[in-house]
């Protein structure tokens, strides 16, 4: 009888790696009964483990993760809150001047130099762009750090 | 189970999503991972409560940091990672021993397990042989309780458990070769105490 048992990791990778590269060690299992116990204890043990139960939360944790990222909406309400107001005052300060001067708006532009109606021109559409893309960039910021708070 | 590539831009696709804002795709990641999370929560940390808060800690740990992952692997994997090192630094912060390689895993004497081999040869009681399982993994450290489930219950490979340890296959193969010895040795303990 060959008395050159397999080492216990021999054993192991016989019984969790199954290979060709085992060949020689399978002669020796064969007609080995010690050797035979042990890779057979190995396999009933482990194969218990993988029938084992597996765990859950008694939680559901999605629900709970989710309701502690952040407050959206509040800050998306403030952004368009904020729009709004702006809107608002421009809405107002335009009709004031309007109202104000309406006697005298008849006249502004055919009184006014083509130049000096192409500055105003210039210099309000500028204002306006710059105030637009401010806003966007701003409600862009915030909406990234939403995201990754 | 669903194959890399596909795997992968399942990832890719509810990742963009979370980062655009959608809340529900996050929910969604929760459900697809937390298994895996349990998994390694319940087999590294004994109390309860501790139990629930890291989990929470994991998934608020994965949002903060998603816009850096950068699919190297499985996103399930990223998320284990983030998991195991986050019960890592909770033990140690606790003081809690990890690793007592060599000592504490000890192998009964040869002749001690006789018995027991020959029962199983004798088709010992499926649900003993189950509660003597569970109870002896339940005696071992957390590392190798990990490792163990990883490998044998979730089926993951010895490069899956290399990227959610963060050691080498070598390593892990290693330690896994330690841990399934420790566990038969402690499997055999407890049988010869409870015949004994
Ligand atoms: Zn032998």
């Amino acid at each position: 009888m060959n008395t050159s048992h397999l080492t216990d990791q021999q054993i192991q990778l016989f019984v969790f790696q199954q290979g060709n590269e085992f060949e020689p060690w399978a002669t020796h299992m064969a007609t080995c009964k010690e050797c035979q116990l042990k890779a057979t204890l190995y396999r009933s043990v482990l194969e218990e483990v993988a029938n084992l139960e597996k765990p859950v939360f008694n939680i559901d944790l999605a629900s709970q993760v989710i309701s502690q990222l952040e407050p959206i909406k509040p800050s998306i309400d403030f952004s368009r809150t904020l729009v709004g107001f702006i809107v608002l005052v421009l809405v107002s300060w335009l009709g004031s001047i309007v109202y104000w001067t309406s006697h005298e708006l008849a006249s502004l532009f055919t009184r006014l130099s083509s130049m000096a109606t192409y500055l105003i021109l210039l210099t309000s559409s500028s204002l306006l762009i710059f105030l637009v893309i401010s806003l966007y960039q701003e409600f862009l910021d915030k909406m990234k750090r939403l995201t990754l708070s | 189970m669903e194959s890399l590539p596909n795997q992968l831009s399942n990832d890719r696709i509810l990742v963009r999503k979370v980062l655009t804002g959608d809340q529900r795709a996050f929910s969604q990641i929760i459900k697809e991972t937390e298994g895996l999370v349990a998994q390694i929560i319940f087999k590294m940390i004994a109390n309860s409560d501790d139990r629930k808060d890291l989990a929470q800690d994991v998934y608020l740990k994965v949002y903060q940091q998603l816009d850096r992952f950068r699919f190297q692997a499985k996103l399930s994997t990223w998320i284990g990672q983030i998991a195991y090192h986050t019960c890592l630094h909770h033990l140690e912060r606790k003081k809690i021993a990890l690793v007592p390689i060599g000592d504490s895993d000890r192998e009964p004497s040869p002749g001690f397990s006789t018995p027991f081999e020959n029962e199983i040869e004798g088709q010992l009681m499926r649900e003993e042989l189950s509660q003597l399982v569970a109870s002896a993994m339940d005696q071992l450290n957390p590392i190798y309780r990990t490792l163990i489930t990883l490998y044998h219950q979730e089926e993951l490979s010895y490069s899956e458990i290399g990227q959610i340890v963060q050691l080498p296959e070598g390593t892990v193969k290693s330690y896994l070769f330690r841990a399934r010895k420790a566990l038969k040795a402690h499997v055999l303990r407890i049988y010869n105490t409870n015949i004994g």
